[in-house]
């Protein structure tokens, strides 16, 4: 295992299963990611994320039903667990942090 | 509008990709493919969707190995190991002769391929051997080219002028008919492998010098280099360099360099003289310079190249200048066509007059390496026919390894071990066969095989992985077939074995048997050819004959050592000159009137008056030399048969016809006075050589002896010994039988013929094993139908009779197809001898014969044996 250490792709990701609650899988995360970033970005890329993340145990996966649409195939739903829950948590502390501890000055003081 | 991407990349996709993602990949890409085709149209959907199938093929992705498989492969394979002992010891005899069958195959394998590449590697340890050419000459009589290893001495001078490309020119010269001797603190050796050479030649060749320094070693006249088994045999221990050595009774030769005796050159010398002290003996003899005689081509040349990649310039331009380079030279005669063969091809691929030494035939070489192979594909084809057969064996096993949930591939992987243990095991007692058979082989071929385990140990680990390969090979095919067994058949009771499979196993036997055939004849003919020629009638008499070594040093004293000779009782005769049955000369002669240009070579035999009576020869027509001629001495020739046919004439036409040749200074002009009859007086491979007969006053002595018994012919040749000893106190007294020195050309054929024919019988030795464990288990598998067969009354003999007619039957339609493949490749090699075995059907039918025969008692042993069985014993279980 890799430990927590959380990628920023990943971290995109895992905000994003979170935003699409009970409709996230592959192809609808990756659409939401691009509107969202405005960067292009690969199916298969999403589902590497997906896959180290549920083995990281911040997702967990279920099949979701299948569709004319989709060729019989079933979608494969991801959703937050707790840990998954905890890292993002503690991620955005640890951000707020960061932006608290940086002086006022660096802000208004304009470009030295 | 078809709305599916392409099939092909879809399978793709679920090939490689995880169970767990396959649905949730392929679902997204397809919502996408759908979007992209109603945005762009179909092929960049197309296009677009391989692009995502492609970018998904990365290990997260992959399909997992299922865990519990890692999990217990060591166990399985200990079990695979454990079972497979068990079953080899179940079977003992069959193991047995598996492992045996192998384990010959094996180590005549190794040996043959090491003999093979011992051939092969001949000359390749000079750095420069690529680089490195021999020039010879050729001419053509009558349609036919005749091609001649050494050409003149000053050719050198010529090679080093013109061709810028040539770096450096070195020459070998031998003196053939004068046995050399050298004396060193009072004790004579006689010795045949010595060379006079060029101080330059350590520049060309890497002889591996152990002591001297190789820039130096032969540029003082006085100097000689050894190897080092010689210096062992005249100084023993001691320093041999700075040492001083008799030569000839002449010169006193100072040790300049001891060389490791190389075993893979064509150039097989004990010791290396300089090229300067022959031609300064030859000069103080009043011979001519060498340096400078034209006609005499008595120099092996090799041309060191600047570059590997200019030999066939320099081929093309050295042939083409021949001709006019010679139009020059003193002696206008203009027959010679020069060219130049890479160094890497003579031992092998030459066979020209000179040669320095009887040289290997690739073709033989060839035929090595084919009987290696068929020996361990024979080998091979034993041990899947003996595995498959035993499939009635293992049948319940791998029935209840199904049900246990076995995967075929866990089957084939069982069997394979198997197999592979087998081979390991006959490669460890194919390696200690081997071992035997080493010393043996090579004291028998004059060779000097050794197989380097400890030198390159990696040899052991190659034939570790070639035991693994043979194993992986052999056992494939019963792996394959065993692991196919259905267990429904297999466990319900009485699997008696699938008829599909005994087809294979016929075609099996049918070709180990069709290759034993074929070998069988190979050895006939090989046999019988070499009978003929051993028995064929030279047409000269040689028994009871010496030549001696140093006769042709005694020249003048010849008459004294005759006259000596002819007191002792036993001494039929005393002989000066051409002996019988060895090479003679060469020499271009002008016939008739025609130009000097059309200058024919043919054999010459420098003879003496006695010559015909000696070796009871006959005439065709004309007269032989009389002493009562005087002109006969200068002026008269006689030819032979063949050369007045070469010419078109009979033998009464030969009568006066003028030759004429150059001597040292002058054009000599002589007359046919007579025909003799032909006789094989070289080699039988080829057919009498068109001669020419000219008086001599020197040469080699024959002695011919008239005597009963052996006991009286040692006696003789002892007190010629002693009369030699009184004569001629500083030359050793040594001789040869002339009948042994004829039948010596044809030995190391004889014995590579005698090798092959040894190889070729253990092949058939391994398919009569293979026949045998196979007829053990037919009558196995039959003993049920035997006891019911004796039951109803069938006597012994006609059970035996039931079961060898399905064998015979096999060797029967090998027969018929190896007839002909055999009658193919002997009257092939046949080809090559001037007097050869006419091919009869009785060959045919003789090798038929013996393979049926011993086929047959393979299979009666075993028939016997289960006819012999009490139908009690065997049908109770019913």
């Amino acid at each position: 295992m890799k430990g927590t250490y959380l990628g920023e792709f990943e971290e995109l990701v895992l905000l994003t299963v979170g935003i699409l609650h009970d409709d996230a899988y592959g192809l609808a995360i990756t659409d939401e990611l691009e509107s969202r970033t405005k960067r292009n970005i690969t199916i298969s890329s999403v589902h590497k994320a997906l896959v180290r993340l549920e083995k990281k145990g911040y997702l967990k996966s279920q099949m979701g039903g299948a569709s004319q649409e989709r060729g019989g195939r079933a979608k494969k739903l991801y959703l937050l667990t707790n840990s998954g829950k905890n890292t993002l948590n503690e991620s955005k502390s640890l951000r707020n942090q960061m932006w608290n501890d940086v002086p006022k000055i660096v802000w208004e003081g304009g470009e030295i | 509008m078809k709305k599916t991407p392409p099939q092909w990349m879809t399978k793709f996709l679920r090939w490689y990709c995880s169970k767990d993602l396959v649905d949730g990949i392929e679902g997204d890409l397809f919502e996408l493919y759908k979007r992209r085709q109603k945005k762009y149209g179909r092929p960049r959907a197309n296009a677009l969707y391989l692009f995502n199938v492609l970018l998904f093929f990365q290990p997260f992705a992959f399909k997992k190995r299922e865990s519990n498989r890692r999990l217990n492969t060591m166990d399985m394979f200990r079990n695979h190991l454990r079972i497979g002992i068990r079953s080899l010891l179940k079977t003992k005899a069959i193991t047995a002769i598996n492992i045996l069958g192998l384990a010959i195959g094996i180590a005549s394998f190794i040996m043959m391929i090491a003999y093979v590449i011992s051939e092969l590697s001949y000359d390749k340890f000079h750095s420069k051997a690529d680089r490195i050419v021999r020039t010879f000459y050729s001419y053509e009589a009558r349609g036919a080219t005749q091609s001649i290893a050494r050409v003149s001495f000053p050719l050198k001078y010529r090679l080093l002028e013109k061709y810028p490309e040539v770096e450096q020119v070195v020459r070998f010269g031998k003196d053939n008919k004068d046995a050399a001797t050298f004396e060193y603190q009072d004790r004579l050796f006689t010795e045949e492998k010595i060379y006079f050479t060029d101080p330059e030649v350590f520049e060309v060749f890497d002889f591996p010098f152990i002591a001297g320094d190789p820039k130096s070693a032969l540029t003082a006249r006085n100097s000689i280099v050894m190897t080092d088994l010689a210096a062992k045999k005249y100084f023993g221990d001691e320093n041999p360099i700075g040492k001083t050595i008799l030569f000839k009774n002449e010169d006193q030769l100072v040790v300049t360099g001891v060389l490791e005796k190389s075993t893979h050159s064509h150039i097989d010398f004990d010791f290396l003289i300089p090229l300067e002290l022959h031609r300064h003996r030859e000069m103080r003899r009043g011979g001519g310079d060498i340096e400078k005689y034209w006609s005499w081509s008595g120099s092996w040349t090799y041309v060191l190249l600047k570059d590997a990649s200019l030999k066939d310039d320099f081929n093309d331009r050295f042939h083409e200048d021949g001709i006019d380079l010679f139009g020059r030279v003193e002696n206008p005669r203009v027959d010679y066509n020069y060219a130049s063969q890479p160094l890497l091809d003579i031992h092998l691929k030459s066979d020209m007059v000179a040669e320095m030494e009887v040289n290997g035939n690739i073709n033989q070489v060839y035929g090595f390496a084919v009987v290696a192979f068929l020996i361990l594909i024979i080998a091979c084809l034993n041990f899947i026919n003996l595995t498959t057969a035993q499939s009635t064996n293992r049948a319940k096993e791998i029935g209840l390894r199904k049900v246990m949930g076995a995967y075929r591939s866990n089957l084939v992987g069982q069997f394979i071990t198997e197999a592979i243990l087998v081979t390991l095991l006959s490669t460890v007692f194919g390696l200690m066969l081997l071992e035997m058979m080493v010393p043996v082989f090579n004291s028998f071929m004059g060779q000097n095989i050794s197989i380097p385990y400890f030198q390159l140990p990696i040899l052991i680990l190659l034939f570790l992985i070639g035991a693994v390969v043979v194993g992986v090979l052999a056992g494939s095919y019963p792996s394959f077939y065993l692991s196919r067994l259905k267990p429904v058949q297999t466990l319900k009771g009485n699997y008696q074995g699938d008829r599909s499979n005994s087809g294979m196993r016929k075609l099996f036997v049918v070709g180990q048997f069709i290759v034993s055939n074929v070998l069988i004849i190979g050895i006939i003919v090989v046999q019988m050819q070499m009978s003929l020629i051993k028995g064929k009638n030279l047409g000269f008499d040689k028994e009871q004959m010496i030549v001696l070594e140093h006769g042709s040093k005694i020249n003048e004293e010849f008459e004294v050592f005759r006259s000596r000779l002819s007191l002792i009782p036993g001494v039929n005769d005393v002989n000066l000159g051409y002996v019988a049955g060895t090479p003679g000369w060469v020499q271009s002669y002008n016939v008739e009137d025609s130009v000097a240009e059309e200058g024919k070579s043919m054999g010459l035999k420098r003879v003496s008056f006695e010559f015909l009576d000696f070796y009871d020869l006959e005439m065709a027509s004309g007269r032989y030399f009389s002493t009562s001629f005087a002109t006969d001495t200068m002026q008269a020739i006689v030819i032979n048969e063949a050369a007045a046919q070469s010419f078109g004439w009979t033998n009464e036409e030969a009568l006066g016809k003028k030759f004429s040749w150059y001597g040292i200074s002058r054009l000599i002009e002589t007359k046919v006075i007579g025909v003799m009859r032909d006789a094989n007086f070289e080699s039988l491979y080829k057919p009498v050589k068109p001669s020419v007969f000219r008086l001599a006053f020197s040469g080699d002595v024959t002695v011919k002896f008239d005597v009963e018994n052996q006991d009286q012919l040692l006696s003789t040749i002892s007190a010629v010994e002693d009369a030699w000893v009184e004569l001629f106190p500083q030359w050793p007294f040594e001789f040869n039988f002339l009948d042994q020195q004829i039948q010596d050309q044809y030995l190391k054929e004889e014995r590579l013929g005698q090798m092959i024919q040894f190889f070729a019988l253990l092949a058939i030795f391994i398919a009569c094993m293979g026949l045998f464990g196979l007829a053990a288990f037919t009558v196995k598998k039959r003993t049920k139908e035997i006891g019911v067969r004796k039951v109803l009354g069938a006597g012994i003999w006609s059970i035996v009779g039931v079961i060898m007619k399905g064998f015979l039957v096999l060797v029967l339609i090998s027969f018929i197809i190896s007839a002909p493949a055999g009658y193919y490749i002997s009257e092939n090699w046949l080809q090559d001898f001037a007097y050869r075995v006419k091919l009869s059907p009785f060959i045919f039918l003789f090798s038929g014969l013996i393979s049926t025969l011993v086929a047959g008692l393979a299979i009666l042993y075993q028939s016997l044996n289960a006819a012999r069985l009490d139908p009690v014993n065997t049908l109770k279980h019913e």
